[in-house]
């Protein structure tokens, strides 16, 4: 029991009282003398009740008893006592002070640590983990200190006002969940430092995983004089005040293990769903896995279909599965799982990725392991072609009616200028480059001007290497009869989708800010012209280079600022994200903007007009791969200075028990009055 | 009922003196044959006595209880004796008017020894003046005394019996002898309904005011409850004797008005002609 008086002098107090009561007791009480006009009728009635004397001769005892637990628990509610075992010693001196609980609830809080707890199947994430040392932080905070709770993801919210009442506040934490999205730490440092301008002793206490970098942050939160306190997990040791908090101080007591060791996840990256040339009805999905473990793993795939789901639970149903696969994942590395001949009746489509059945690991980042499609309208996308008369590359585009095809010669082609409504360049045999910020294809055996160059080798056929690259679907090169290819080099991060049996490069795809394709051959001097391959093999490239591979939207990312380009003009564009009541739209230049945490499918509506789009790609502070610290627990990590017990005010249940004592004597004695 | 044989104008059936027919009754050895109806003989061939109602004076004789649980008064409230003091002015002055005799026996041990009734209106302030010098004290004995009251052989009459009926010992077959020896007793029980509002409650020592005897209890709503309930019992017997006499009872409640309290008497019939 902690009491506002120490605890000996309130045992003596009690003592007295206690004392007093029982010699009121003891003292027996002058009856007051009633004259009657005739006893006989009181005899009577006496008579009867004399078979309830044993209780009457007790019910004196039980009164005192009742009366001293009523002085006790009066006693201890005036002391304003507390349960818990802090001891003795005088409490803590009250100093006001303002603290702000900024607690990160990024997606990569769902991340789970350790293992699973008894009872569980899952172990503890990373957020209750966070929830829980606030929540100490809290009780174990001296009286008068106020706080204010703010969870951050990709937006920020306060879940109470300032406050002392330590419940208000344990709710208010017990309240937040994870988001899909990342985590936008200037935004949150900056309303935590805003809410303290003014404040006496002002503190920020940043609980988090230790994702985003903390301490450039900090220094810029001068304005507010505030001391900052990262709590990272398993990182920063007991939370305890500088040496020199007076004056205030504002260095950052954060430190914080960023580390690209590999961790037990698999992720989808990327999903993607295209249609088939000339048959609408079907066509080919297309997932990017990733491995973040240090071994290959043999990954399961669930691909799941459905008309109208929007979240990860609307597509768990069995009903919804179409197709089970199982990848085989280099270790840390990414691969392509290609599932053809899907029924695109339905237009939305989920792949989920689990370990191998038999394995003896657990995903910990559960939030990474969906990635949503949908079978989208695709756009006309005006594509050049700059070319001496090639009829084989100019068929192949024209039998595509999607693209709107502009041929111009090589000596009309001017690379400085971007020529307008044209989405993709194509040049065959020109040397000149491709236009700047434009995305193309070069059919070259000759490098372009100013390139170094390149050997010519006699290649009969070309062996594609990457089967799953979204420009090689369908495709294949088998007797093609090419005279002469051009090797190519290839520089970090290009792809080589198709090489000679000498293993050079024919055929490269570089992914970088402006998507470019190099194929080192000369259609006119091979039979690919005449094939069918070439037509689906252009209808890939020009979709790839256009960044409409999947014949999708672009995917959004979670947690940070969005604009989607509106297919129809309107104002008034209805958003239904995930979990979400649907709201109006905000919308900007014919640009649908916003930001989202909800993973799953969003769509927009408008009138008649529907658009749909996949938020699936995470920002990539939150990959788990750079996240991950090392495996520690917190109660290892945070050994206290002083125990932390939670002591919980009692006074305000003491006195409704005193009060409840006080009924019960009232009921039991019928109002007795002694006098 | 019984009378002194005098002229009054409270109407008594007797057979023969009166003049106006009251009723037949049966022929029975002893009756007069100067009464008996001979023309319902002629017609019916049985012996009929007339009967003629005569008005005559009557003895009325107010046993007064002034005993000590008389004094008993609830704050600012008349007690019962004083109550009981003014039914019997107002009762003596409506029997003088009537011609009747009247006397006041106050009784509080065992002995009720009745003085010469009086006749008369000129005779209420004497009647008065011994009401003002009685003196509240002693016990009640209510059976010893109405069994000793016929044994001064006063004149046969109404005996009106006021009390509050506080008896430890009851009132046993003192009213069914009162009645033997040719009375018509009346019954009227004082009762204070303030005594079942207690203004204590708790651990109390209850004295009775005759005996002294003391009585400790923790009064609760439950004791006082069961307090009235014994009352009533009281009550109850008390009506349940008079009934088994052919006598009235009446509770009267102290605290109702006086004028209430006389009217409920005189509805309650017997006591005017």
């Amino acid at each position: 029991m902690d009491a506002f008086l120490p605890l000996q002098e309130w045992a003596t107090l009690a003592a007295g009282v206690l004392l007093g009561v029982a010699l009121l007791y003891l003292l027996r009480p002058r009856r007051r003398r009633i004259d009657v006009p005739f006893g006989g009728l009181w005899q009577e009635v006496l008579a009867q009740a004399d078979a309830r004397s044993l209780g009457r001769r007790w019910r004196r005892v039980l009164s005192w008893l009742l009366m001293s637990a009523l002085a006790a628990l009066m006693l201890g509610a005036i002391g304003e006592a507390h349960i818990g075992l802090r001891g003795c010693t005088a409490p803590p001196v009250i100093v006001l002070r303002h603290t702000v609980i900024v607690i990160d609830a990024s997606a990569s809080m769902q991340t789970e640590d350790g293992l699973p707890l008894p009872g569980r199947l899952d172990a503890r994430t990373r957020l209750e983990e966070a929830r829980d040392r606030a929540v100490k932080l809290i009780q174990d905070a001296p009286r008068g200190e106020r706080f204010l709770v703010l969870s951050a993801s990709g937006r920020l919210r306060a879940r109470c006002g300032w406050t002392t009442d330590k419940q208000v506040l344990a709710k208010a934490i017990a309240g937040i969940a994870a988001s899909d999205g990342g985590l936008d730490l200037q935004r949150a440092l900056d309303a935590a430092s805003d809410a303290l301008v003014g404040r006496q002793a002002p503190r920020i206490v940043f609980v988090t995983d230790g994702g985003p970098p903390i301490t450039p942050l900090v220094r810029q939160l001068d304005a507010a004089h505030a001391t900052v306190h990262a709590v990272v997990h398993a990182t920063v040791g007991p939370l305890r005040e500088p040496a020199d908090a007076s004056p205030p101080t504002k260095a950052a007591a954060s430190r914080r293990a960023q580390t690209t060791q590999a961790v037990d996840n698999l992720a989808v990256e990327r999903v993607s769903v295209r249609a088939q040339p000339g048959d609408a009805s079907r066509g080919v999905l297309m997932a990017r896995v990733r491995n973040d473990r240090a071994v290959d793993v043999v990954a399961r795939l669930e691909i799941a279909a459905s008309a109208d789901a929007q979240t990860v639970a609307d597509f768990q149903d069995d009903r919804s599965v179409r197709a089970l696969r199982s990848l085989a994942v280099p270790a840390r590395r990414s691969a392509w799982l290609r599932v053809d001949d899907l029924d695109l009746s339905v237009g939305r489509f989920a792949v989920r990725v689990r370990p191998p059945e038999d394995a003896d690991w657990r995903d910990r980042a559960p939030w990474d392991d969906w990635g949503f499609a949908v079978v989208a309208e695709r756009k006309r996308l005006g594509v050049l072609l700059v070319s001496e008369g090639n009829l084989f590359l100019e068929a192949a585009l024209i039998a595509n009616d999607r693209y709107r095809v502009r041929v111009v010669k090589p000596k009309d082609y001017d690379p400085a200028t971007k020529p307008s409504g044209v989405q993709v360049v194509v040049l065959d045999q020109v040397p000149q480059s491709l236009p700047p910020g434009l995305p193309g294809m070069r059919f070259a055996l000759a490098p372009p001007t100013g390139a170094p160059a390149t050997s010519l080798h006699d290649a009969g056929d070309l062996i594609v290497r990457d089967h799953n690259h979204p420009v090689m679907r369908g495709v294949t090169f088998h007797d093609a009869n090419l005279d002469q290819v051009r090797t190519l080099p290839t520089l970090a991060g290009d792809q080589v989708l198709a090489g000679e049996r000498g293993g050079g490069a024919v055929l490269v795809a570089r992914d970088d800010e402006v998507r470019t394709l190099e194929f080192g051959i000369n259609l006119m001097e091979t039979d690919l012209g005449a094939r069918y391959a070439l037509p689906v093999f252009m209808g890939n490239a020009i979709d790839w280079l256009a960044g409409e591979e999947g014949g999708l939207l672009s995917p959004l990312v979670l947690g940070q600022p969005f604009s989607v380009q509106a297919p129809v003009r309107s104002q008034m564009w209805i958003w239904a994200a995930p979990n979400r009541a649907p709201v109006p739209a905000r919308v900007s230049g014919g640009q649908l903007v916003g930001t989202t945490e909800a993973q799953g499918v969003h769509e927009w509506r408008t009138g008649e007009s529907q658009l749909l789009a996949r938020p699936t790609r995470l920002p990539e502070s939150e990959r788990p791969g750079l996240l991950r610290p090392p495996k520690q627990r917190l109660s290892a990590q945070f050994a206290p200075t002083e125990p932390l017990r939670a002591t919980t005010p009692a006074w305000a249940w003491l006195l409704l028990a005193a009060l409840a004592l006080l009924v019960v004597e009232w009921t039991l004695y019928h109002r007795r009055r002694t006098v | 009922m019984a009378s002194s044989g005098q002229r009054a104008q409270r109407r008594a059936r007797k057979v023969g003196s009166g003049i106006e027919f009251a009723d037949h009754r049966a022929y029975t050895a002893g009756d007069d044959p100067r009464h008996i109806d001979w023309k319902v003989f002629g017609r019916s061939e049985r012996l009929l006595l007339r009967q003629y109602e005569e008005e005559e004076d009557l003895s009325v004789y107010f046993l007064l209880d002034r005993s000590s649980s008389m004094g008993m008064a609830p704050a600012g409230q008349l007690s019962l004796f004083e109550r009981a003091l003014q039914i019997t002015a107002a009762l003596s002055y409506i029997s003088l008017s009537n011609l009747d005799r009247v006397a006041v026996v106050p009784f509080a041990d065992r002995h009720a020894r009745p003085q010469r009734p009086l006749r008369g209106k000129g005779q209420f302030f004497r009647i008065l003046r011994e009401l003002s010098a009685l003196e509240l004290g002693g016990q009640t004995h209510l059976n010893s005394v109405l069994r000793d009251f016929p044994r001064y052989r006063p004149r046969r009459g109404l005996v009106v019996l006021i009390s509050d009926f506080y008896d430890t010992e009851g009132l046993g077959d003192g009213l069914r002898y009162l009645a033997l020896n040719g009375y018509e007793p009346m019954v009227l029980q004082l009762a204070d309904e303030g005594l079942f509002r207690a203004d204590h409650w708790g651990d109390l020592s209850l004295v009775d005011c005759e005996t002294g005897d003391v009585r400790e209890v923790t009064l609760t709503p439950a004791l006082l409850r069961a307090y009235r309930a014994a009352f009533e019992r009281l009550s109850a017997r008390i009506s349940s004797l008079s009934r088994e006499v052919g006598a009235r009872h009446l509770r009267v409640d102290v605290s109702s008005p006086f004028d209430e309290v006389v009217m409920k008497i005189f509805r309650s019939g017997g006591f005017l002609g």
